[in-house]
């Protein structure tokens, strides 16, 4: 096959793009991570075929990043929304996750990807691990999320840091991050992208602690 | 086994006098059968009995070894009551050995303890199982093939599953163990990649006990068979429990599978933090400086800020809104109806045709009647009804006569009682007739006031 010259819209011209790029489409600008999984598996090879005239499409057109993390089968795309090119993205679409949301995410990646529970399955196992094994994190997570100024929780406040992690778990499922079906929790490979998102805080965390105002 | 298991209550059993202790003996006892069961009963040599100096032998080394062996008193009790269910002493050599249910005790035990995998068994007994099952011509053996062949092997099954389900818990709570050591990145990695093996194996095992179990297909096949065979509720219960241990064994199989589909992923990724040095402890301290340092937003009731240095995720939300207005495919285009062709029926429609005119005609006698006896009745002051009935009769004189009649006499009486100024008289003791005519009828009369 010949060479063609790299354009925005050669993808358009790939035998299955009627068939996907409308789903691919959809689903990245609402923030979706695109990993070998179940029928997104169709939906990768698309883009993992059409990498380059995809990019150049969401940078030409719309100023957005299509990016890609992980590798071998554990590869992931998705529509860098953190680095907004040209603050071009209007304000009524911008959309963040709740921090709390993001916290639960960072305990989440820690208890399964640092501290191996690896068996972990379903959503009530993970708010039973942390209740009875992070009793050390769970001050400082009522505090923020039940707004409990002491020690001594009641149920309300159980019940509104399970509510919250249910929730996160909802909204991980919402972006592709993990698949939630019922109480199954089963973790996707751009689960990691939280790690990536995280990872020169993580690094620099000594200086962060000891400059809290310095970025 | 006893004749009627339903009665036999374990618990009741084993608390009579000291049964319980005569059957699961204390810990000491216990080892220094086990002791024995290893070195006589347990091994290749054709010899499996003992003397009594080694049952002293044994429970002085499981008691204390360091007493001298002079406590022959305080160990006979222990040995004669060991004879009631764990050993046999032949009076004619002197010689212990082990009873059954000695044997079936440290049996039992050391295949629970056992790294005990077979699925080639599984398949041997399954085999078998569904051999004799096809040799069972009537319900008594069918009843004895579940009483004998088939309650002694499911505990087998079930216990190489646990097995599996074992090797998985123990290797991840292994793992975690050693991540809270602290351990240096490389011995890590090696622990890592050992599970991963491990896993690999466990699911290969698991594979292999699901291909075992397929021959079940067949014997639940037959089983279904027998139960319409020997149409009994003894057979029905039986391929009913049957049954439902077929497929609790199926969901543990696929739960052992599921478990390992999302836990070896993990261990793949978990090599991923691996690659960097003291990536673990700052990533604790980096979650613990967020929980901190987060806060509630003053000017927002219940949304949460992370610290000032830390950036919040952004994701997108939905880039466009579509009002749809939902056609529904049920409702449009509406239905056509079925349209009714009626068939003409000609003799039919005749007939309809005749009634009708009929029907009209005699509305139009009434009518007609109805003029006459208003005539009558203004010119003579007073009729009597009765007679214009036979009148009609008579004078009509066709099959509609009678009906012409009877409706003539009825709309009359209705229409002047209606009318101020007129007086029906009905006198039901005196019957009117007519000559050849059959019908009778009460005297009527019509007066003018």
């Amino acid at each position: 096959m010949d060479k063609k010259e790299l354009t925005p819209y050669n993808f358009l011209e790939h035998p299955d793009a009627t068939l996907y790029f409308k789903k691919i489409d959809y689903a990245l600008k609402n923030g979706v991570h695109i990993q070998q999984w179940k029928e997104q598996y169709y939906w990768f090879k698309f883009i993992n075929s059409n990498e380059e005239s995809l990019k150049l499409y969401y940078q030409k057109y719309f100023d957005l990043k299509l990016e890609n993390g992980g590798d071998g089968n554990d590869k992931y795309y998705y529509i860098d929304f953190m680095t907004d090119l040209k603050g071009s993205i209007p304000t009524r679409n911008k959309k963040q996750l709740p921090n709390e949301q993001v916290i639960i995410g960072i305990l989440i990646y820690k208890i399964i990807f640092i501290d191996g529970y690896l068996e972990i399955s379903t959503v009530s196992q993970l708010q039973k691990t942390i209740h009875n094994e992070y009793e050390d994190l769970k001050d400082g997570l009522c505090k923020i999320i039940t707004n409990t100024k002491g020690s001594h929780y009641t149920q309300k406040d159980y019940d509104k840091l399970n509510d919250t992690i249910t929730s996160a778990c909802k909204s991980f499922d919402r972006i592709g991050w993990i698949e939630l079906s019922e109480d199954t929790l089963h973790t996707l490979p751009s689960f990691h992208r939280l790690r990536q998102i995280y990872g020169e805080y993580i690094e620099k965390i000594d200086d962060i602690i000891h400059n809290p105002t310095q970025r | 086994m006893f004749a009627d298991d339903s009665k036999f209550n374990l618990l009741n059993e084993i608390s009579i006098n000291n049964i319980y202790k005569l059957l699961i003996p204390e810990p000491y006892v216990g080892k220094a059968l086990i002791w024995l069961y290893d070195k006589f009963e347990n091994n290749s040599s054709p010899y499996k009995s003992f003397k009594e100096s080694d049952i002293h032998e044994a429970l002085r080394l499981m008691d204390n070894p360091d007493l001298v062996n002079n406590l022959k008193e305080k160990y006979n009790d222990k040995i004669s009551e060991l004879q009631e269910y764990f050993l046999r002493f032949d009076k004619d050599t002197h010689q212990y050995s082990f009873q059954y249910h000695g044997i079936q005790f440290f049996d039992f035990i050391s295949r629970t303890l056992k790294k005990y995998f077979n699925p080639t068994k599984i398949e041997i007994i399954y085999k078998d199982l569904l051999q004799k099952l096809e040799k069972c011509d009537s319900e008594t053996e069918i009843l004895n093939w579940f009483s004998i062949h088939f309650d002694a092997f499911k505990p087998e099954l079930r216990n190489q599953l646990d097995y599996l389900d074992k090797q998985i818990n123990k290797s991840v709570v292994e793992f975690r163990q050693n991540r809270k050591l602290n351990l240096q990145e490389g011995d890590i990695l090696e622990i890592l990649e050992q599970i991963d093996e491990k896993f690999d194996t466990i699911r290969k095992q698991n594979s292999d006990l699901g291909n075992a179990f397929l021959i079940t297909d067949k014997i639940r096949e037959i089983l279904n068979t027998c139960a319409v065979k020997f149409n009994t509720d003894a057979v029905h219960n039986q391929v009913h429990d049957a049954t439902i241990y077929f497929q609790q064994i199926q969901s543990q199989l696929n739960n052992i599978d599921k478990q390992l589909d999302f836990i070896h992923p993990r261990i793949r990724q978990l090599f991923k933090n691996l690659n960097k040095p003291f990536f673990y402890k700052k990533f604790d301290k980096f979650l613990a400086y967020v929980i901190d340092n987060s806060y509630e937003d003053t000017s927002q009731k219940n949304k949460i800020l992370l610290p000032e240095n830390i950036p919040a995720i952004s994701i997108h939300s939905r880039i466009s809104r579509f009002t749809v207005i939902e056609r529904k495919t049920s409702l449009f285009p509406t239905r056509a109806k079925k349209r009714i062709v009626a068939q003409e029926d000609i003799a039919l429609k005749d007939k309809a045709f005749v009634d009708s005119i009929n029907k009209i005609k005699e509305q139009h006698e009434i009518d007609k009647w109805l003029k006459i006896i208003e005539n009558d009745v203004q010119n003579n002051g007073e009729i009597e009804l009765s007679q214009y009935f036979f009148k009609i009769f008579n004078q009509e004189n066709d099959s509609l006569s009678l009906s012409l009649a009877i409706n003539v006499i009825y709309e009359s009486i209705k229409h002047f009682e209606q009318i101020v100024g007129y007086t029906v008289t009905i006198d039901p003791d005196s019957f009117k007739s007519w000559p050849g005519i059959k019908t009778k009828i009460f005297e009527l009369w019509i007066r003018k006031n």
